[in-house]
């Protein structure tokens, strides 16, 4: 049994965890600050996969667990609304194997396109959810969800914020569990949910979630750290270590089971104290279901509902500190790499004049200087669907001008649902999508993805082609260029394209500048192993 | 004992490692230590900061509230200042001179240098020519962890042992180079403080330590510089100073010979320690 102290981001942690918990396969999308929990799982000797999308990821993983087999599935916070729909539904299913989904929230957007909450996921899906304050409550809390998740058979979120997935603390294992071997036991009423037996599972979903709920108030989930009468504060997660820096003599109701709320133990302790204040990052998830129930606590004003929590902000939000907040220095914004090969696909952008659907990637960072080549970034796939429907409307000469522009990863996500719309809902004009295909999910760190036909841990694989699937789908012009090599030749080409009322696809295909030796390395290597087969091909 | 490190500068500047070596340290010392840091958009030029926090008691929260940070410890003059205001009273501000340009708003370099040199208690040198000096420009991290040694609230023994098992992974040489740059940085750290504690102007003990061998200056070097740096002839100096290349020696010979030989001195053969 490791004993050992050691030094671990939250998201090592969690990959900790899953190894001692024998968790059988772990799957997900890479996303800040979320991908490092797979990669470590992986390297620790985990069974850890790439899945296209997070509703994949979810669905790959619950089957596994209806199989018998423990799961993680890892996933940034917006990656939860692609996988939403799945996992509304596998609440009322219920799983088998333990399966725990990290959804890594992050407050204040260090590198997101917004800061939901996804506290609220919990509620409106219906599933137990855990909240970690550091590393070592991550590693504790993510073991002690699997076993949670098979006590109530319910997939169990557990919530991570930016800070405890990236900081780093010092962690001690616990004793590792024995892998079961999966098998199969068939439950139709149970999984198969037509209307019939979904209604039945409605009502056992909400029964659990009362068992749960009672067993939640009575748990060590819910830590009271002593403290005068004078103030109390209930509050969870990196916000707790704040209150205990800043006010160290008050007493605190620290939550790590954030749902169901352990209302009663919240009602109780709100008495114990003359004044009980509420304090939480984001949202007032906390506060509006407290008060619901009646109970009268202070709360944060609406203006802190923006950015990180921190010491100076709880102080300032329980009247220790009168000053207004500082503004926030302005930060040094990313830009391209240098070398990065999409410059000669932004300067061709510009050049035209384009309005461009943009997406989520490296590439989102041509809406910077000098080529301000970005005109809407929302989702992720989303440049498809959003550059089709300013096609429909614009006038032809403007309409002429729409380009989307997507990358490679982002594509496979869920790109690939805004072709088959442009195949059979073709604007008038025609439509122009540039591929931007690097050979690597680079923004979040260069993980592999289908198109690269590497696994996760560099390994030969299938691998989907972005042409073959373009070219399959019914697009009249499917074109594979390196932007790099003949700048002119890209930018005429775009403008040919752009000049005709027809559907076009452009791979841009070079690789990343920072992947590329990498990549080349991971090949040779696979070529090397696969030396027999390359011989008779 | 608590000591509260702000670590900040670009992405590729290395501040991760700074990090890293310190957790090494603080975990074989046995104390507690919490690092909270932003990274994601870091990779493009963006910045990144680090908060380390450790102590011999626990660590609540993991990010340092204003007027509590022992040190910030810069690779980019700019970055340094946006956190001036997490400093203690007595705490230090350590930066890199050198910056790091990749915004078309980026303020008047004299003006961002001068801010710095304001502070009550601070360090500033070229990281990356004291870096190259140990062997390679990369190494300009640790050049500024060693002139932040005097902060760090550890044995430098132990940073130094930190720093040989964070580069192990890249052979011998690397290591060494690297605990070159820690001794170095120290060294001109030290220079530069006693310079402007003297009553040395900022830039000048700056571009001064930049160009010390080994960053040492001897003490009795420090008065005959301070009448160099504020003697007419200063200008002079400083552009020589400014020059690639040549090393100068850190005996205090060298600004006495510069004194004795007046207006038509060849300063950059002086500071060579030729005559």
């Amino acid at each position: 049994m490791p004993t050992e102290r050691k030094l671990l981001s939250g998201d090592e942690a969690v990959a900790a965890a899953a190894v001692d918990a024998a968790v059988h396969l772990g799957t997900g999308y890479p996303g800040t600050p979320s991908t490092e929990i797979l990669e470590a799982f992986g390297a620790l000797g985990g069974w850890a996969q790439w899945a296209p999308n997070e509703k994949v990821a979810l669905e790959v993983a619950l089957g596994a667990s209806f199989g018998g087999a423990r799961t993680l599935v890892t996933m940034k916070h917006v990656g939860v609304n692609v996988a939403a729909d799945p996992l509304f539904t596998a609440a009322y299913t219920g799983v088998t194997g333990g399966l725990v989904l990290v959804s890594a929230d992050d407050p204040g957007m260090a590198s997101s396109q917004n800061e939901q909450d996804n506290r609220h996921y919990a509620r409106a899906a219906g599933v137990p959810m855990l909240e970690p304050s550091d590393s070592q409550e991550a590693y504790d809390l993510a073991r002690t969800a699997w076993e949670l998740s098979e006590r109530f058979q319910l997939p169990v979120i557990l919530r991570m914020t930016t800070r405890v997935c990236h900081g780093k603390s010092i962690v001690t294992r616990s004793a590792a569990e024995s892998p079961r071997t999966p098998s199969f036991v068939r439950d139709i009423p149970g999984r198969v949910m037509v209307p019939a037996h979904a209604r039945p599972a409605h009502l056992r979903l909400r029964k659990k979630l009362d068992e749960l709920k009672a067993w939640g108030e009575a748990s060590d989930l819910i830590v009271e750290r002593p403290g005068g009468r004078a103030l109390g504060v209930v509050s969870s997660g990196v916000t707790a270590r704040h209150v205990r820096e800043a006010v160290p003599d008050a007493r605190l109701l620290e939550l790590k089971l954030l749902h169901p709320l352990p209302i009663e133990r919240i009602r109780t302790f709100a008495r114990s104290v003359d004044r009980c204040f509420v304090l939480e990052e984001g949202d007032p998830y906390f506060a509006d279901e407290i008060r619901a129930a009646g109970i009268a606590v202070e709360a944060k004003a609406p203006e802190y509902r923006f950015g990180e929590m921190s010491v100076d902000r709880v102080r300032r939000l329980l009247g220790l500190d009168t000053a207004p907040e500082p503004l926030p220095t302005k930060g040094k914004p990313p830009q391209l790499c240098d070398a990065c090969p999409y410059h000669p696909v932004y300067s061709a952008l510009q050049k035209l004049d384009c309005i461009v659907a943009g997406d989520i990637g490296c590439y989102s960072l041509g809406v910077m200087e000098p080529y301000r080549a970005m005109d809407t970034l929302v989702a992720m796939g989303a440049s498809l669907g959003v550059g089709l429907g300013l096609r429909h409307v614009l006038p032809d000469a403007e309409a002429r001008r729409v380009v989307s522009i997507i990358g490679d990863s982002t594509f496979v996500h869920t790109g690939v649902n805004g072709l088959i719309e442009m195949v059979y809902n073709p604007p008038k004009t025609g439509h122009v999508v540039i591929i931007l295909d690097n050979g690597t999910t680079a923004m979040t760190g260069q993980q592999e993805h289908p198109g690269t036909g590497r696994t996760l841990g560099h390994d030969a694989t299938g691998k989907f082609s972005l042409e073959g699937f373009a070219r399959a789908a019914g697009v009249e012009n499917v074109d594979v260029v390196d932007p790099v090599k003949d700048p002119a030749g890209f930018l005429s080409l775009l403008e040919g394209r752009l000049s005709k009322p027809e559907l076009s696809v452009i791979v841009a295909r070079r690789p990343c500048i920072l992947a590329a030796a990498d990549i080349r390395a991971w090949d040779r290597a696979n070529a090397e192993k696969c030396g027999g087969c390359a011989g008779e091909a | 004992m608590e000591t509260n490190i702000v670590l900040c500068g670009v992405g590729g500047q290395g501040i991760l490692s700074i990090s890293i070596a310190l957790d090494i340290a603080a975990n074989r010392l046995g104390w507690q230590f919490k690092q909270a840091e932003v990274h994601g958009m870091s990779q493009r030029g963006g910045e990144v900061v680090s908060h380390l926090r450790y102590a011999d008691h626990t660590v609540r929260s993991e990010v340092i509230p204003r007027g509590k940070a022992n040190l910030v410890l810069s690779v980019e003059p700019l970055e340094a200042l946006r956190y001036v205001s997490l400093l203690a009273l007595e705490g230090a501000l350590v930066t890199s001179s050198d910056p790091f340009k990749n915004i078309e708003s980026y303020p008047d370099v004299d003006e961002v240098l001068a801010a710095v040199g304001r502070e009550p208690n601070h360090v500033l040198l070229p990281g990356e020519a004291l870096a190259r000096q140990c062997g390679s420009v990369k190494a300009a991290n640790i050049v500024l962890l060693g002139a932040s040694a005097p902060w760090l609230g550890m044995p430098e023994e132990t940073v130094e042992a930190a720093i040989r098992e964070l580069f192990e992974p890249k052979g011998e040489k690397v290591q060494e180079l690297n605990v070159k740059a820690f001794r170095t940085g120290r060294s001109a750290g030290e220079a530069y403080r006693r310079c402007v504690a003297a009553g040395v102007p900022s830039r000048s003990a700056c571009a001064l330590a930049g160009k010390l061998k080994d960053g040492l200056l001897s003490p009795d070097a420090v008065a005959p510089w301070k009448a160099v740096f504020l003697g007419p002839g200063a200008a002079e100096v400083l552009s020589a100073l400014g020059q690639p290349g040549q090393r100068v020696k850190g005996d205090a010979a060298v600004p006495e010979a510069i004194l004795a030989a007046g207006k038509e001195a060849d300063v950059a053969e002086l500071m060579a320690g030729r005559r």
